[in-house]
């Protein structure tokens, strides 16, 4: 299973496929607690919920589907994406991480029309599950 | 018109209160005054003549000074033709040092409510003066008139309704200008709601004047008016308004404004990172070592972000709106010569703010301007290091 975009959501006109994320993905909830204290001890807590999670996709790619990622993102930066991810997890997602760094880390590809050069890229997605 | 007569029941009562006599040592003078006049109506001429005064005087402080008046007036018309109702009222009070002082005139709203076949006229007069004199130029009194008038007319035809307003604040103490500051506000509401299927004609006059004269350009300040009119007219049609679909967002559904993206690859091939300067017509060449891996790219648009209070992330983004691309470029082991340094440093001299071109090691020609010219040249065992901030597009 591989990782699917589309954009924009919910009438998508691209699709691009990348490959898993590497280990330590992770999601986080958006869910916001502040604790204050009075001065007699009482503890109270702020609670600001949300159903929204933060998700953190870090990939290696190659060369080329780097330029594809940018041009994807170009396009689509401000829109609703739907991403499947590796689980089959299905999400309403935006983007928020910015900037969206490219790091060349390695050599890689085939030939000189594919690039010769792997790159790595996290994204992060502000997301609700669909 | 002549109105008819039944007869004369005119009653007149006349009171003079005031030359009473109460001890200083008291605290309370209270006086209640009931009047009811029933009056068989016989006649349209009739008149209720009220003259009430307190006057209180001694030296010693006295908390309330409070007339209380309850007017009620009940008029039956059978089927008559009256041809005026008027209520006059004059209320006056003279209050000293240390007096809290209040009028109330009515210790419930008072409302009249006639129906009538006709009248002529309907009229109600209020004329209220307060004089407050304080000796103490310290003493800051709360000093508020508070008046409200309601008329409501039930009729199906022509109406002419007129409220007259004329309120007054006056201060002054000419002798020794004890007044130091004086703060006077007037605020009037003066609300007209009609429900007409014709209406004729809608005034509104305001007259507002302020004569201040401080005494003294010490404390002299400013007086300002403001006056806000306002006519709403509309009309009533008895259909709602079309609910209005506002989505300012990019992203929303079938949002037509998103580009295509383009299906052709970017050709890449190989090169030698070159630098070029001007941008067209370039006289400067700079050719170096391509960078070393950890090279980076870095994205950044200009977009709103925000989180309503239900947790929805709206984000927002037109695409005229700029978006930048950066490159952060590490080249090693350049150059071992100090001329090269040299035509280094004054390539990043001499293209300061202006836009360069840059031919990467994938063959594509940039153009943009180098970031943080003060980049250090670190000479290392294999030739200096340099690291090069670029924010360009590919051209």
């Amino acid at each position: 299973m591989s990782t699917e975009i589309k954009g924009p959501y919910p009438n998508p006109k691209v699709t691009i496929i990348l490959p898993n994320p590497q280990f330590e993905d992770a999601r986080a909830s958006e869910s916001k607690i502040q604790v204050k204290r009075t001065m007699t001890g009482r503890l109270i807590t702020y609670v600001q919920s949300s159903d929204r999670v933060t998700l953190r996709l870090p990939f290696i790619l190659s060369r080329m589907k780097s330029l594809e990622l940018e041009a994807f993102i170009n396009a689509y930066q401000s829109a609703r994406w739907q991403v499947t991810l590796y689980d089959g997890s299905v999400w309403d997602a935006q983007l928020v991480g910015e900037p969206v760094i490219r790091a060349a880390v390695g050599r890689g590809g085939s030939s000189s029309t594919t690039g010769k050069e792997v790159v790595e890229v996290a994204l992060t997605l502000s997301a609700k599950r669909l | 018109m002549t109105a008819p007569t039944f007869g004369d029941s005119t009653s007149v009562f006349p009171f003079l209160l005031g030359e009473f006599g109460v001890s200083i040592f008291e605290e309370n003078c209270e006086n209640t005054f009931a009047f009811t006049q029933t009056l068989d109506i016989t006649s349209f001429d009739v008149s209720n003549d009220f003259n009430l005064a307190v006057n209180a005087e001694h030296n010693y402080f006295y908390e309330d000074a409070e007339n209380v008046f309850v007017f009620t007036s009940e008029v039956e018309i059978l089927a008559f033709v009256v041809l005026a109702a008027n209520r006059i009222f004059f209320f006056g009070l003279y209050g000293e040092e240390g007096q809290d002082v209040q009028h109330n005139y009515f210790t419930e709203d008072v409302t009249n409510e006639f129906d009538f076949d006709s009248i002529a006229g309907y009229n109600q007069e209020l004329s209220i003066t307060d004089y407050l004199g304080f000796t103490d130029r310290y003493f800051v009194p709360d000093f508020g008139n508070s008046l409200g008038l309601t008329d409501s007319v039930r009729r199906q035809y022509n109406v002419d309704a007129e409220n007259l307003f004329d309120w007054n604040s006056h201060s002054d103490d000419p002798a020794e200008a004890l007044f130091r500051s004086y703060n006077v506000a007037n605020d009037f509401n003066f609300t007209i709601t009609i429900t007409a299927s014709n209406l004729q004609d809608l005034y509104q006059y305001i007259n507002f004047e302020d004569e201040v004269g401080t005494g003294s350009t010490e404390f002299g300040r400013p007086n300002t008016q403001s006056v806000i009119k306002q006519h709403l007219s509309f009309k009533i049609t008895g259909a709602a308004c079309p609910e209005k679909e506002y989505a300012p967002f990019v992203g929303s559904s079938g949002d037509a404004s998103y580009p295509e993206v383009s299906v052709t690859p970017p050709t890449l091939g190989s090169g030698v990172f070159t630098l070029t300067y001007p941008r067209v017509s370039p006289t400067t060449t700079l050719t170096l070592k391509n960078p070393t891996f950890g090279n980076t790219d870095a994205l950044r648009f200009v977009k709103i972000d925000r989180v309503t209070r239900g947790g929805d992330r709206k984000i927002f983004a037109d695409l005229d709106w700029s978006s930048t691309q950066t490159l952060e470029l590490t080249i090693e082991n350049i150059c071992e010569t100090q001329a090269t340094i040299d035509e280094l440093l004054t390539f990043l001299n001499a293209s300061l703010g202006k836009l360069i071109g840059l031919l990467d090691w994938e063959g594509r020609q940039w153009e943009g301007v180098i970031l943080a010219p003060e980049t250090d040249v670190i000479p290392t065992v294999n030739g200096y290091r340099i690291r090069i901030v670029f924010e360009g597009v590919v051209a």
